[in-house]
């Protein structure tokens, strides 16, 4: 990169010669851009019980995402695999469909019960293409 | 704005030194996260992408059509087979980043997208904003955007630009550190009375590394790994049986996107 650009420092850092990472902004480097965020619910009663969760974003590629699911009042990032021991199995994660879509799958199977889901989502889609 | 210096640009309708941050487009009262490289990798594991940034970073891995999920395309890691071990990790260095198979799993050939950062987790303080906790973003056409090397601000798409005040920004920092408490699940306060969106890394004391801090594989319902409500974030590593193993460290930070 030259010597043209913009940064702005953090509180107390010389701008004209504090480290990259010591800015709050550098036009030397992209910073994630913001995009689509939202929330949703997948519920269902079965055995299994299980749902899906569609979000469209449009963007015409995959882009960068994560989704947190709140369980027992506390939000944690999907981590797109299956829970469970012995008698239930819970089972969630979510795949880009396409460029345009991401489907979040759930399901909860419990042995010898009508299992019931109830799940919300919170999902954060940046506008940062990941299939470059 | 926390003090009376650096730069603001407000939503249109709203004056920039007097609103709301949630109508401020780009306010330097907080901190971003800046991408020091998006990389793209083909081969078998392991993998190593170097960086050289002298310290750990925060960063993110997503699979392209791993064969061992193919019904899970552009998957996160890491990711779990449903044992508590994960198939597939990745360990942050101060130098590289390297990406691993899991014990049980063979050797597959793949391709990876990587996301380095190029901050440090360096101790930032939480902010409060004045109302709300999101910057806004504003479709308009007036703002300001610097383009990429190569790229014509006035014509390139937003995809183009390093940073547009029309996208607004998804990763503002509220709060970042280390927590080296070491004494088994830990709770970090951000009292901001609505849950963060956050990223969280942990580092065995013994280990040259940081992997995310991330639920793994088929456990019980504890809460292995992070998760944040209202008040805090909390960390913890699960040995398995539903207590947390003492000597990490966590190194987290919490974003002012609310969850």
């Amino acid at each position: 990169m030259g010597d043209y650009g913009f940064r702005i420092s953090e509180e107390g850092k010389d701008v004209k010669t504090c480290e990259d990472r010591e800015c709050v902004l550098t036009s030397k480097y992209s910073v994630a851009k913001g995009g689509l965020s939202g929330t949703g619910n997948i519920t269902d009663s079965g055995d299994p019980a299980e749902g899906t969760l569609t979000i469209n974003h449009n963007l015409g590629f995959i882009p960068v995402v994560r989704i947190f699911m709140l369980v027992e009042g506390e939000y944690i990032e999907i981590p797109e695999t299956e829970w469970g021991a012995g008698y239930y199995i819970f089972d969630v994660y979510y795949e880009h469909t396409s460029v345009n879509q991401i489907v979040i799958y759930a399901s909860l199977w419990i042995d010898g019960e009508t299992a019931n889901l109830d799940l919300d989502f919170s999902y954060y889609i940046s506008n940062e293409k990941v299939n470059i | 704005m926390a003090k009376d210096y650096g730069a603001a640009v407000s939503q249109r309708g709203y004056d920039v030194k007097t609103c709301a941050d949630r109508f401020l487009l780009y306010s330097s009262a907080f901190q971003t996260l800046k991408i020091h490289s998006i990389v793209k990798v083909t081969g078998t594991l392991p993998i190593t992408i170097t960086h050289n940034l002298g310290h750990f970073v925060p960063f993110e891995v997503i699979a392209h059509d791993a064969p061992q999920f193919a019904y899970q395309a552009w998957k996160r890691i890491p990711f779990s087979d449903g044992f508590f071990y994960n198939s597939c990790t990745a360990k942050g260095y101060t130098d590289r980043i390297v990406i691993e198979n899991g014990e049980y799993d063979p050797e597959v050939s793949n391709s990876y997208t990587v996301i380095i950062y190029l901050d440090n987790f360096a101790t930032v303080a939480e902010k409060d904003v004045n109302s709300g906790t999101t910057l806004g973003s504003y479709s308009q056409d007036y703002g300001f955007r610097v383009s990429k090397p190569g790229y014509d601000v006035k014509t390139c798409t937003d995809l183009e630009c390093i940073f547009s005040s029309k996208q607004g920004f998804s990763e503002i920092v509220h709060k970042k550190g280390i927590n080296t408490e070491r004494s088994g699940q830990v709770n970090i306060s951000h009292n901001q009375g609505v849950p963060l969106k956050f990223l969280a890394f942990q580092k065995k004391t013994t280990d040259s590394f940081i992997v995310p801090c991330i639920r793994r594989g088929r456990t019980t319902l504890t809460f292995d790994g992070a998760y944040i409500d209202s008040s805090n974030l909390w960390c913890g590593v699960d040995d398995g049986g539903g207590d947390f193993l003492s000597g990490y460290d966590f190194y987290y930070i919490m974003f002012k996107n609310r969850l």
